[in-house]
């Protein structure tokens, strides 16, 4: 099987950004970058989305966990403190019948006597609760596991890829075979399979996804390291004594990693996308958690009587999504100066 | 034979009911109306069972001179699996069965019993444990055999013999005996007080399915006496039955042909009757309502099923095996409201175990009943928990199978109770898993879950197998273990289980009303809602009728649909 | 080494992918909670019935036998018979996969129909609004979860305007008799024809739901690949010549331009099997993704073993094609010492 990469636009067969890279450095990538006004939407794109995670996490987590201690809890913090004091519960249902809500300024000609309200810019859900601050709390699920379960593939993918490919022979034909069965088994069934043995839970999900996608790591991975492995450099560490895995990891890794961090940021977009789609299936937060994927989920059944209810998270994932493939084109264009004249 | 024979093991329709069709399908039972002999003690509420049946149509029956009445394509949940009657064990295959098969007796309009293939009433003996029947002159199956005794005896006795999953429905029978062509006597191995409902039961011709069981499930060879034939199946795609223009019995149908199509997303359900994919759609979901109302040439034909739905505790272990912490969480959440919000007008709210039409029949004391249940009051709640002596650290674990709406009743009960300042969890649980938990007692599985039931229409359906203490029901359905440490739960499920012993409709009313009401106050279950079986219809179809017991109806002695686009 | 003998070696070396994918399946579905004897007979079968189809299904085995047996019947074609339909697991798989492989190849027709022009104009147009326009297709849909793209179409075109229908594949070489859009006195070319007709019509929006995603990252390759292709000196040197620009891209540039676009489409084939398994639920299509999801959650493991093998089987066999069709692309490419 040939060594391309998931989804990418990048043909490592072709001589490579790693050499180009390393030449110039990382200062110039960086410039190149913000010379690219879509690539700073992208950016600004993802740190919005990274910050409102974040607070989430801070709010729902970190405050859940400390919560529980006297200490803290006498000081007033527990799970989802700031959304109460500052704007309502995500998870709670409301005490009035506040039932899909359309979003503000708009009427339901199904539901004619519940109109939009200031209250619910967004409109509410099948339980009446805000779509907009479950929106908000969701993206800490979706960044979250993009940047896990990718994390994952990454590093898991990087070892078996440089081992693979710098020891070559059958090392390489066993993990190559190894990884081609994952691939061939299509992502969602394997996950979904791995979720029901061990459980219909998030991180379960992440290690599932992970695991799923660390082929396409593993044969990026492998593919510039066989064209660093004749380098004179690796050569000379080698024949000076150095270990192995000194070698792999100090040298061979650090100088095919550009492509892969390409892949890594278009991979946390796609990763965002399949477990978007297994909580569409029912497999994912559990509820009441606020997740993207759930809340379209939920929506199904609610389609026909207020669309509203599954066009919010659908256009949340699209533009986060978009984020982080608008980065990592711009990386690859930065990286790779052919196309980019 | 053993006592381990008499084993009730319940069947996958009725636990999974709500999962994939409308309400409980064929074989339910009846009231003990007028039509369960004289020895029963029967109350004669023939007919006032199922209420607000709002059938479109002008009551057909009467003698239509067969088809011409078009095609009709009907949109279920699920799609068929099995054709075999004794072997079918969901709803879609039985939806289907029924129009094909059919049985000594059969329901009214509602849930009376009345007879089909049978002249008359069955004739019981006094300590209930025999019944006599005798078979109409002139019943044939479609391929032209009559209906004998012999197909009576064997229809009733295969599926024990062969141990198919419908056995349970039918091993109170000892022995069947024949006379002649058309008499036929059941002997029961105790007095079985709802046995009326059992004869309701398929009658298949002996001879075709004994040729080829296989064949005969896969539909090749089935055969039935029923208004409908069986004409071709693939599974997931569709299954089409055409008129029986034989039919031995008035009206004949006026329908040429139906085709049943399986369609699950409710959504996408409703999208097809709008655009007129399909003529008739099944389970109109709570939000939809008022877009199948919206779409101008259909409208809504619905009837209260016969179902329970609940939300369970575990007493058996953890804090739930205290009555008080029961209470106080009954405090932390309105299952009124929470059935008003995601339940109806799918469903209606229901407040013991027996749906509500069953329970009218009987002259249960509803308005007492409706009274137990609390309003949502958190402080008292998170008083009386304290009071109790349950850690704020505890982690309150409810489980839900995979179904949207009871996964709303249980997030309900888990917001309820943080909001009383307790930790509580949801899970949904695929049903593998889900049926491997709930009835475990352990209270680091559940202490909580929800789930639904159907069954005949008699109260026995509704009490032996959710709180019988008996082995086949502790542990198997009964997944309370309710009455394990307390001496009023422990009588109550004896009283479930000999009221099913009994034969005198008055004794066992007294037995059902104190049992029942002793668990409501116990609160073993918080009951919470009964599904309607609903369809959405176009206006084109006329005459369509759907039923508390069957689904719905097509042919019957009080409608005939036809289609006329 | 001749095109046949290359097809040769690389279905033997499938083999132990094959066998890596049964391995994989067959102990994750067996680390399945639950017991499919009781989903089947539901919560309390009698000792009799359980054993009985324990014994069926050879559950009662140790988990190694078992797993020898299987292979034993994988190699002899023998997949076992399913526990949930109680039908062998092949039949069951011929039923769902023409479905399945109907709407994959009409997708990816539709992907490359929509991204190889798109893709091209886009490259050729570098910059201009037709460039952008296209980029920003290309990107949207790459980010888009196809699911929701099919949620949002059956509200539109079958919900409100009522054009299309919702639900089901009508495969175009079905029998007449089973359709009732068709009319049963037409001719038989009429009949063909009204089947061919409903066929499209209930294709359309699977199509596109499922395409999509192809078609976005398709443009994105060709786009980029044509981009490097049409800066190559050979090209240079062709326009210095004066050939036609038409002529640049029809004879020189295409040829070259397709080989990361043929890659790609191999690998894509896994992810669209699993967004099959997507679009097939929201359109209640009775193919082999919703099969597997079926078998998965009844635990039906001769089922859920069967469709995954099926799943790997069809990858490789795509992965295959592509690599032979690089030598129908490009003549330079030969199999000699290929790996």
């Amino acid at each position: 099987m040939s060594n391309a990469t998931y989804e990418t636009d990048t043909d490592p067969d072709t001589d490579g950004p790693a050499a180009v890279e390393s030449r110039v450095g990382w200062r110039y990538t960086i410039s190149q970058v913000k010379r690219d006004p879509t690539a700073v939407a992208g950016l600004v794109i993802v740190a919005f989305m990274t910050t409102v995670a974040n607070i989430a996490f801070v709010d729902d987590v970190l405050f859940g966990f400390l919560g529980q201690y006297a200490f803290f809890a006498n000081r007033g913090i527990e799970q989802f403190v700031l959304a109460e004091t500052f704007w309502v519960n995500p998870e709670v249902d409301p005490g009035t019948n506040q039932i899909l809500r359309p979003p503000v300024f708009m009427t339901n000609e199904l539901y004619p006597e519940q109109p939009g309200t200031m209250a619910h810019p967004l409109g509410t859900d099948h339980r009446g609760r805000d779509v907009l601050v479950r929106l908000f709390y969701g993206t800490r699920i979706a960044i979250t596991v993009g940047i896990v379960s990718t994390g994952i593939a990454l590093v898991v993918g990087t070892v078996v890829g440089a081992v693979a490919g710098y020891y070559g022979g059958w090392v390489d034909d066993a993990l190559m075979r190894a990884s081609e069965t994952l691939y061939a088994i299509p992502f969602l069934v394997l996950v979904i399979a791995f979720m029901t043995a061990f459980g219909r839970d998030l991180t379960f999900a992440m290690v599932g996804v992970g695991i799923a996608t660390i082929p396409s790591f593993a044969r990026l991975i492998r593919s510039r390291v066989l064209s660093v492995r004749e380098e004179d450099y690796v050569e000379a560490a080698r024949s000076a004594g150095v270990r192995d895995r000194n070698v792999i990891f100090r040298h061979v890794v650090p100088n095919s990693f550009a492509p892969v961090l390409v892949q890594a940021t278009l991979q946390v977009g796609v990763n965002i996308l399949i477990i978007a789609g297994l909580s569409f299936l029912g497999y994912g937060a559990q509820p009441p958690t606020a997740s993207w994927g759930q809340m379209l989920n939920n929506s199904k059944e609610y389609m026909l009587p207020n669309p509203w209810f599954s066009i919010w998270p659908g256009i949340a994932i699209l533009v986060t999504v978009v984020g982080f493939n608008l980065i990592g084109d711009g990386l690859r264009d930065a990286l790779d100066p052919r196309i980019n004249n | 034979m053993t006592d381990e024979d008499n084993i009730f093991h319940t069947n996958r329709r009725r636990v999974l009911q709500g999962l994939g069709g409308a309400g409980a399908a064929a074989l339910a039972g009846c009231l003990g109306g007028d039509d369960s002999g004289d020895t029963n003690g029967s109350d004669g509420s023939d007919g006032s069972g199922g209420s607000g049946n709002d059938s479109t149509g002008s009551g057909g029956g009467g003698s239509g001179s067969g088809s011409s009445g078009g095609k009709l394509k009907m949109a279920l949940v699920k799609s068929p699996l099995d054709f075999d009657p004794f072997v079918a064990n969901d709803v879609p295959s039985t939806q289907v069965i029924d129009r094909i098969v059919e049985g000594l007796y059969t329901y009214d309009e509602t849930t009376g019993v009345v007879p089909l293939l049978a002249d008359g009433e069955p004739q019981a003996n006094d300590d209930g444990t025999e019944y006599t029947v005798t078979i109409k002159d002139g019943a044939t199956f479609s391929n032209g055999d009559p209906v004998t005794a012999e197909d009576v005896k064997y229809s009733f006795l295969a599926p024990v013999e062969e141990e198919t999953e419908n056995a349970s429905e039918l091993n109170m029978i000892d022995s069947i005996s024949t006379d002649g062509e058309k008499s036929v006597t059941f002997t029961l191995k105790y007095p079985y007080a709802p046995f009326p409902n059992t004869l309701t039961w398929y009658v298949v011709p002996k001879s075709v399915r004994e040729e080829d069981k296989d064949a005969f499930n896969a539909g090749d060879t089935l055969v039935g006496s029923g208004p409908y034939t069986f004409e071709s199946w693939q599974e997931g795609n569709y299954a089409r039955i055409a008129a029986n223009t034989d039919y031995w019995d008035e009206p004949k149908p006026m329908l040429d042909e139906v085709e049943f199509v399986p369609v699950e997303e409710a959504t996408t359900r409703v999208t097809t009757l709008k655009n007129g994919e399909n003529d008739i759609i099944e389970e109109i979901p709570p939000k939809q309502y008022p877009t199948v109302e919206a779409i101008g040439d259909a409208s809504v034909d619905e009837v209260p099923g016969i179902g329970y739905f609940y939300l369970a505790f575990n007493c058996k272990t953890g804090p739930t095996a205290d009555p008080k912490v029961r209470e106080a969480i009954d405090y932390t959440f309105s299952m009124d409201t929470a059935v008003g919000n995601y339940v109806e007008p799918t469903g209606v709210r229901q407040y013991s175990p027996l749906p509500k039409s069953i329970a009218e029949d009987w002259n249960m004391p509803l308005d007492q009943w409706k009274e137990i249940p609390h309003d949502k009051d958190v402080d008292k709640a998170a008083t009386m928990l304290e009071e109790a002596g349950v850690s704020k650290d505890y982690q309150f674990k409810v489980i839900v199978p995979p179904d949207d709406k009871r996964e709303q009743i249980g997030i309900t009960v888990s917001n309820g109770l943080k909001e009383a300042g307790y930790n509580c969890s949801v899970q949904r649980l695929d049903w593998g898993a889900f049926l491997d938990k709930y009835v475990s007692g352990d209270e680091n599985e559940y202490n909580m879950y929800t789930l639904g039931w159907s069954g005949t229409p008699d109260p026995d359906a509704f009490t032996y197998y959710l709180f019988g203490r008996t082995e086949d029901t502790l542990g198997v359905t009964n997944g309370t273990y309710w009455g394990e440490n307390s001496e009023a739960g422990k009588q109550a499920a004896e009283k479930f289980v000999q009221a099913r012993k009994t034969n005198s409709q008055e004794e066992r009313q007294t037995l059902y009303q104190e049992g029942i009401t002793t668990l409501l106050e116990e609160r073993a279950h918080l009951p919470a809602y009964n599904l309607k079986n609903s369809f959405g219809v176009k206006d084109y179809v006329s005459d369509f009728t759907s039923h508390p017991v069957n689904s719905f109806t097509l042919t019957t002695d009080f409608n005939n649909v036809s289609v006329d686009k | 080494m001749g095109r046949l003998r290359y097809t040769t070696v690389r279905l033997l070396q499938a083999i132990p992918v094959l066998l890596g994918v049964v391995t994989i399946t067959f102990f994750l579905t067996d680390a399945i909670p639950g017991d499919p004897v009781q989903i089947m007979l539901g919560p309390s079968p009698s000792a009799q019935q359980a054993d009985a189809i324990r014994a069926k299904f050879g559950l009662d085995q140790p988990l190694y036998v078992r797993y020898v047996n299987y292979l034993a019947d994988v190699v002899r074609l023998d997949l076992g018979e399913s526990i949930y339909y109680g039908v062998p697991v092949t039949q069951k798989i011929m039923e769902r996969l023409p479905v399945t492989l109907f709407l994959l190849l009409s997708s990816f027709t539709f992907a490359l129909c929509t991204a190889v022009p798109l893709g091209i104009l886009s490259a050729k147009r570098r910059n201009e609004p037709t460039d952008h326009v296209s980029r920003i297709v290309a990107l949207f849909g790459v980010s888009t979860p196809s699911f929701w793209i099919g949620l949002m179409l059956i509200i539109v075109f079958s919900f409100k305007l009522g054009w299309l229908p919702a639900t089901n594949i009508v495969l175009p070489w079905a029998d007449p008799a089973s359709l009732d859009a068709v009319d049963p006195d037409a001719s038989w070319l009429v009949a063909r024809w009204q089947v061919v007709a409903t066929s499209a019509k209930h294709l359309v929006l699977p199509m596109i739901t499922l395409g999509t995603l192809q078609m976005a990252a398709f443009t994105r390759i060709e786009r980029s690949s044509m981009l490097e292709v049409l800066g190559e000196e050979y090209v240079k040197l062709a326009r210095a010549y004066g050939v036609s620009e038409f002529t640049i891209v029809r004879k020189h540039a295409f040829r070259n331009a397709q080989l990361p676009l043929l890659t790609l489409v191999g690998l894509q084939l896994t992810s669209a099997l699993g967004g099959a398994v997507l679009t097939e639920t929201v359109f209640s299509i009775n193919g082999m993704g919703r099969l597997i999801i079926t078998a998965i959650n009844n635990q039906d493991f001769p089922l859920v073993m069967g469709t995954t093998l099926v799943f790997g089987l069809v990858f490789v066999i795509g992965v295959i094609i592509t690599d032979l069709s690089y030598a129908l692309v490009d003549p330079r490419v030969s199999f000699e010492g290929s790996e």
